[in-house]
């Protein structure tokens, strides 16, 4: 919303899951139901989200399987959260995006060796960072525009 | 924010306790009488419990609700749908809103009730740094890393760039030298609250935490490369832009069979 990492989460997942498309999706189920609960805050707080909530996945058979309700050999096993991310999709709440690895922010969250460019721009694609440098141009333009406004408005009133 | 002065004299008590006359001033003629208190003391058991049940029936009968699953958060919607909501941590009372009169409201009444003082806009909380500018919000734990690194000797270290060695894989090691639990257990929980404003820490402080049980000399140097990287980010903090658009985006990615040991995987997810 601002460019900055408000909620995040980083866990060892309770099950052994016997794919990366099962575990990938493991996430999407446990990150969908974050939505909902945020999204529900949000409303509250008066900002409801017109549309579904983009959610960027970095493995497109997840993403498959989130829309498609045919049922696949090996992933038979993935029964709860299979109905829960798929109701979730069809009511509009979430939806799955696929995005490259390098785009990927939650990548920081669960890999070791990431090389040292790719963990900085990461990094600071969530956000983190130290102390903005305020924008002095934007913030001299606006004063030269409010002197100007109240030098013609004494040249009006005389 | 505000704050309340001398905050747990303010409770009422509902039992009775007594408490002896303080030495070099007793009564004359009676000196083995004692007082009863009326209102609560510091260093009473009861004297934080009577605090909060009193401030609580206050914010009840002023008409705020509740919160069920975090009991310190008041919310108060009015007529036209403005919002209020106030968050208390001991004798620290922080609130937020979009409505200026209410905001107003809120504080006469809470001076005339309690005897507090207005810190204007919030600039330092439990540790927290917050700097509110007109372009956004910035937060930071400037200090409290520094006081990390303080504690456990670090500030003098070399700053590196990234939090682990990469490719550096942690397991049990249950043959490593053993190390004192305790200490590790107090690195962990120090950093555990640095990820409130530093999430690029946040992955190598939940896999260090998952060995707290028996560390060792490996998952200590760990530890101690996340206090060095520390070293080099302690003024880092996060930035929220004013003016960007409502809408929710969340990152959702796993790893597969992470844990050396039990092979299961580790998963991670970010709200923006």
């Amino acid at each position: 919303m601002s460019l900055g990492a408000f909620s995040w989460s980083s866990k060892k997942q309770p099950i052994v899951t016997l794919s990366t498309t099962e575990a990938e999706f493991v996430v999407a189920a446990y990150c969908a139901s974050q939505v909902v609960w945020i999204r529900r805050i949000m409303e509250k707080l008066g900002h409801s989200q017109s549309g579904s909530t983009v959610m960027f996945c970095d493995n497109s058979s997840t993403i498959k399987l989130s829309k498609n309700p045919g049922l696949h050999g090996r992933c038979k096993h993935i029964d709860v959260r299979f109905r829960f991310l798929r109701d979730l999709t069809k009511e509009g709440i979430v939806k799955l995006v696929f995005c490259g690895t390098q785009e990927q922010i939650a990548d920081v969250m669960t890999k070791l060796p990431l090389k040292l460019d790719i963990f900085l721009k990461l990094r600071s694609l969530m956000g983190v960072c130290r102390i903005p440098e305020v924008n002095w141009q934007l913030s001299l333009r606006v004063v030269v525009m409010r002197y100007f406004m109240f030098c013609f408005s004494l040249f009006l009133l005389e | 924010m505000l704050d309340v002065k001398s905050v747990f004299l303010h409770g009422e008590l509902n039992e009775d306790v007594f408490a002896e006359q303080p030495k070099g001033y007793e009564k004359k003629g009676s000196p083995n009488k004692v007082y009863k208190l009326k209102k609560a003391l510091y260093g009473l058991k009861q004297a934080p419990r009577s605090w909060f049940s009193r401030i609580e029936s206050y914010f009840v009968k002023e008409g705020f609700q509740k919160c069920h699953s975090e009991h310190t958060l008041f919310v108060k919607v009015s007529k036209e749908g403005k919002i209020l909501i106030v968050s208390i941590y001991v004798d620290g009372l922080i609130f937020i809103g979009n409505d200026e009169s209410m905001f107003e409201d809120f504080k006469n009444s809470m001076i005339l009730e309690f005897d507090m003082s207005d810190l204007g806009r919030m600039r330092y909380f439990l540790g927290i740094e917050v700097l509110q500018r007109d372009d956004g919000i910035y937060i930071c734990q400037r200090k409290y890393a520094m006081e990390v690194l303080r504690r456990f000797g670090m500030e003098e270290s070399n700053y590196v760039h990234n939090p682990i060695v990469p490719g550096f894989r942690v397991c049990k090691d249950t043959d490593g030298v053993k190390v004192d639990v305790n200490f590790f257990k107090q690195m962990v929980g120090s950093l555990m609250y640095l990820t409130a404003t530093q999430p690029d820490l946040m992955f190598v402080v939940s896999l260090v935490s998952r060995y707290m049980e028996q560390p060792t000399e490996l998952h200590l140097q760990v530890l101690k490369r996340v206090l060095r990287y520390l070293k080099g980010t302690s003024d880092f903090g996060i930035f929220y832009k004013k003016g960007r658009s409502d809408d929710l985006v969340a990152y959702a990615d796993s790893d597969y069979a992470g844990d050396l040991d039990d092979k299961k995987s580790t998963f991670g997810f970010f709200f923006l």
